[in-house]
């Protein structure tokens, strides 16, 4: 193990060290390059001092590249090395090369940091800000600072202060222009990402052809024109490309700007030696500079409109980014948006709306198209919510439904709020969505609520078969016996015919009783939906109890009723109801099940709650329960029954909230347990 | 069937109580009907002869609790259960208890009158023993104390002179003394004798036993029907 990683970090570092000779070698050859151009240049200018520093270019490039490395200064070593070999070749002495290589130093290193420092990272000049900072302080304050530091340490050579001053103009015009004309499109070209861009070079191909040719074309026009013209119209024709750039600048940016900026400056330099009789100024150093100024002038102006440019396409880009995202987000949610101007009576929305009110695609949207294809019973609130909203920030919304071309229903959900907080009510916006499938699910739901409160009713009929058997064979036993009683009266001699009359009654009564309790539990096990409607509280408890009357004789439980008996009325499934109140009263029987007979008791009462709530109320005094119970007991699956799924109070609670109730359990003081609910009383009678 | 036999009915349910009691009378019972076991025991009179036919499960005090409270009573009085829910155990409680007949609802008139005819001949054939047993306590209610001794070793199976022996006496004493109390008593033989003495649960003497008690104690008196014994007066002895 400890072999892997060893070579593997020796393997990281070998590499390590290739990738830093490679850089140091690209390095030496990138900057032996600048720095002969640079004389090259020199030559060409018939010794003026060159007004453009390249190899300045090559060494900020590589220190904003490189500037993560750790031994920098290798690399400056390597650029020193250069710049030496090359004045050997020229055939400056050593001495003097060091001289010239050190303020090239300075001043890239601190435009690199300025770089870094101030634009953080690339691509760099992405912003209006940025570009003004650069221009700034890497156009002009790092050339002024890095002359100023630069010249300080020539100043035991040179001589006056006159010819200093000349220097640090002569430095700061040179690395000014270096850093405002070609720095930028040198930064561009090594940051961004080239294969998109000759991507855009190929859409534009023809554009730029035209405007690159069009651009020499009058660059060439100019210098040959220079020649012959007077002084002073000078700037006039260097300025002359002007209208080629800001087209460029305009259609692509800083990068076009960048480019033909450079293209501009470069040829404009090289009229200097040509241009004939090209002193305005006195010296040929001014008249140098004089240049420099005015490509200054040109670039300045043209690389801040590059980067407003572009800040402003980006905007646009984002701005339309967001508006897809937005739109391919309302796509995958299958929702349309909608505005109404009350001002104008105008009505606005999205395409998908055809295809949610199953409309044909392209058929004109108005208020009326949309409201004509809803469900008639509909069509008032919907045309409420388009029309009108609150004088509130809250959401308005309402379900229709929308007849689609196949005949199926469809059910939409249209959601409106007002646009603008406060004043009169201007535009209202809303969406529409669809809520076919939310609705189906919420039917299933319901479908689903239903059968497992019949599936516990089931359960509760099932634990009470033998109590319900009994009350059964009650009203049988009557009938037989008065049947056979009958029959021996028939068999005597004058049969009394009145009292078999009275002895057939007793027996259609006692089948009636029985009937009773067969369509009791009948309809308690009925499994079709919710039927609701007025109940008397009271009564609904004597139904109940006489469905257990047997268990409760059985198990020696006595019943004390109090039974409030001007209760009002209450609206509600009276099933659903009987099945909690038969629920409670089950458990306050198990409850009372280890207890001596005498004192197995449980109350049952019905009162009023407040001015709006009835409550119903079971009370036994039983074992009770302990705190834990209590809060847990309306838990689904939570028992202390051996064999309970304790889903009984679960599903009870939610009986008892569909209709607008509450349930709760608490101790009593001295013994057992009482379990309440409330339900909202019925409408008042008139 | 005694006259007077009523079948009393307990029930919680009146249609019942109405359409059992027409049953029963159309088929010639005398009926009595009670809603709870409380009325019942207000207006029960022991010595009517009859059975009755009780409901398990009754508000208050239970079938089988009643069934307990008669025989705490010392009332024999025959029962037969009637119930809506025969569960095994109950049954077998039931029945251990003396009750003569488990029925469940519904019950036939067949089956009703099979238990009342049950019924009636186990109340008979109790009422019948208990008056004999009267009877023969009665008779040796007479005996002198001496006849008495005698008695109990003669239905031990001592001798004459055996009986003279141990009492101090002689032979013609106890002679004397064994047929007077053979009148008295009206048995035709010892063997007579001894059933009888049994059937009141007189012990015979026998030498390591404990001695009978002084007359008037427990051995003598039956032990099942002290109501009766307080409600009534002893006859007297004299014929």
């Amino acid at each position: 193990m400890d072999r892997i990683l060893y070579e593997g970090s020796v393997k990281r570092r070998s590499t390590y060290y290739r990738r830093e000779t490679f850089l140091t070698i690209v390095m030496f050859g990138a900057y032996a390059l600048a720095t002969s151009t640079a004389f090259l240049l020199k030559s060409f200018l018939n010794g003026l001092p060159a007004p453009l520093e390249v190899q300045n270019i090559v060494l900020i490039i590589f220190a904003l590249l490189t500037s993560r490395a750790d031994r920098q200064w290798i690399y400056l070593l390597s650029a020193y090395a250069a710049h030496v070999t090359v004045s050997r070749i020229v055939g400056e002495q050593i001495l003097q090369a060091t001289i010239t290589f050190l303020p090239n130093v300075v001043v890239s290193l601190l435009s690199a940091a300025a770089i870094r420092q101030l634009l953080s990272h690339p691509p760099w000049l992405t912003d209006l800000r940025k570009t003004l900072l650069y221009v700034i302080v890497i156009g002009f304050l790092v050339p002024a600072v890095s002359g100023v530091v630069s010249l300080s340490l020539q100043v035991p050579i040179q001589h006056s202060l006159g010819s200093l001053l000349d220097r640090w103009l002569i430095f700061f015009f040179d690395n000014s222009l270096t850093n405002l004309t070609f720095l930028p499109l040198a930064l561009l070209l090594t940051t961004n990402n080239l294969r998109v861009e000759w991507q855009e070079v190929r859409e534009h191909a023809l554009e730029i052809l035209a405007l690159l040719s069009g651009l020499l074309l009058l660059c060439v026009t100019v210098s040959s024109v220079a020649q012959h013209t007077r002084h002073d119209l000078l700037p006039l024709l260097i300025y002359a490309p002007t209208p080629i750039v800001l087209w460029i600048t305009a259609r692509f940016g800083i990068k076009g700007s960048a480019i033909a900026i450079a293209a501009v400056a470069l040829i404009s330099l090289l009229q200097i030696p040509t241009a004939a009789g090209f002193s305005i100024v006195g010296s040929t150093v001014s008249e140098a500079a004089t240049l420099q100024i005015l490509i200054i002038g040109i670039t300045v102006p043209f690389l801040l409109l590059g980067a407003a440019v572009d800040q402003f396409s980006q905007t646009k880009q984002v701005a339309r980014r967001n508006e897809n995202r937005m739109t391919s987000a309302l796509s995958a949610a299958n929702i349309a948006l909608w505005q109404f101007s009350r001002g104008d009576n105008q009505f606005w929305c999205t395409d998908r709306c055809a295809t949610l009110f199953g409309m044909e695609p392209g058929s004109p949207l108005s208020v009326n198209a949309l409201v004509g294809a809803v469900h008639l019973a509909d069509r008032d609130t919907l045309e409420r919510v388009l029309k009108y909203a609150p004088h509130t920030d809250q959401e308005q919304g309402t379900e229709f439904r929308v007849y689609l071309r196949n005949g199926e229903i469809r059910w939409l959900k249209a959601r409106s709020h007002r646009l603008g907080k406060s004043g009169p009510l201007e535009t209202i916006s809303g969406i529409f969505s669809d809520i076919t499938p939310c609705k189906r699910v919420n039917d299933e739901m319901a479908g689903q609520r239903l059968l497992l409160a019949h599936g516990m009713r089931v359960a509760q009929v099932s634990a009470l078969s033998a109590n319900l058997a009994h009350e059964l064979t009650q009203p049988l036993t009557s009938i037989l016996a008065n049947s056979q009683a009958a029959h021996t009266m028939l068999n005597a001699r004058r049969p009394d015919l009145r009292e078999i009359a009275s002895i057939l009654n007793d027996i259609i009564s006692d089948n009636n009783r029985a009937a009773a309790v067969i369509g009791h539990v009948r309809s308690f096990l009925r499994k079709d939906s919710e039927d609701l409607k007025n109940i008397d509280p009271n009564q609904l408890i004597i139904s109940t109890l006489e469905l257990i009357r047997t268990g409760l004789v059985a198990q020696h439980i006595s019943i004390e009723k109090n039974l409030d008996e001007l209760i009002p009325t209450i609206v509600g499934d009276s099933t659903q109801l009987q099945q909690v109140l038969l629920n409670f009263l089950t458990n306050a029987i198990d409850a009372l099940h280890d207890l001596p007979a005498q004192r197995r008791k449980i109350t049952i009462s019905t009162r009023q709650y407040g001015e709006k709530e009835i409550e119903f109320s079971v009370s036994d005094t039983g074992v009770g329960m302990t705190e834990e119970n209590e809060k847990r007991v309306f838990d689904p699956f939570y028992t202390t029954k051996h064999l309970g799924l304790g889903l009984g109070l679960p599903i009870c609670s939610k009986i008892i909230e569909r209709h607008g109730g509450r349930v709760g359990i608490e101790r009593n003081p001295d013994y057992g347990v009482t379990v309440w609910f409330r339900l909202p009383r019925g409408p008042q009678e008139a | 069937m005694s006259p007077g036999f009523t079948v009393f009915l307990i029930d919680d349910e009146p249609s019942i109580l109405k359409s059992l009691a027409r049953l029963l009378e159309g088929a010639g019972y005398k009926t009595k009907t009670f809603d709870s076991a409380h009325d019942f025991f207000q207006q029960h009179d022991a010595k009517v002869p009859g059975c009755a036919i009780v409901d398990l499960a009754l508000p208050g005090t239970s079938g089988l609790q009643l069934q307990q409270i008669l025989a705490e009573q010392g009332c024999r009085r025959p029962i037969i259960f009637l119930s809506g829910q025969g569960s095994i155990p109950a049954t077998v409680n039931a029945i251990q208890a003396g009750a003569v007949d488990f029925l469940t609802k519904p019950a036939s008139r067949k089956t009703l009158i099979a238990a009342i005819e049950k019924a009636a001949a186990r109340d008979d054939e109790m009422r019948r023993l208990g008056r004999e047993r009267e009877a023969i306590e009665m008779k040796f209610r007479c005996l002198t104390p001496r006849e008495t001794e005698v008695l109990t070793h003669v239905i031990g199976g001592w001798l004459n002179k055996q009986i003279a022996a141990r009492l101090g006496t002689v032979e013609k004493t106890v002679k004397v003394h064994r047929s007077r109390m053979m009148t008295k008593i009206g048995a035709r033989s010892v063997a007579e004798l001894v059933r009888m003495t049994e059937a009141i649960g007189l012990k015979p003497y026998a030498p390591d036993t404990a001695a009978l008690g002084p007359r008037g104690n427990s051995t003598l008196t039956c032990t099942t029907n002290k109501a009766h014994h307080a409600q009534e007066k002893i006859p007297s002895c004299d014929p």
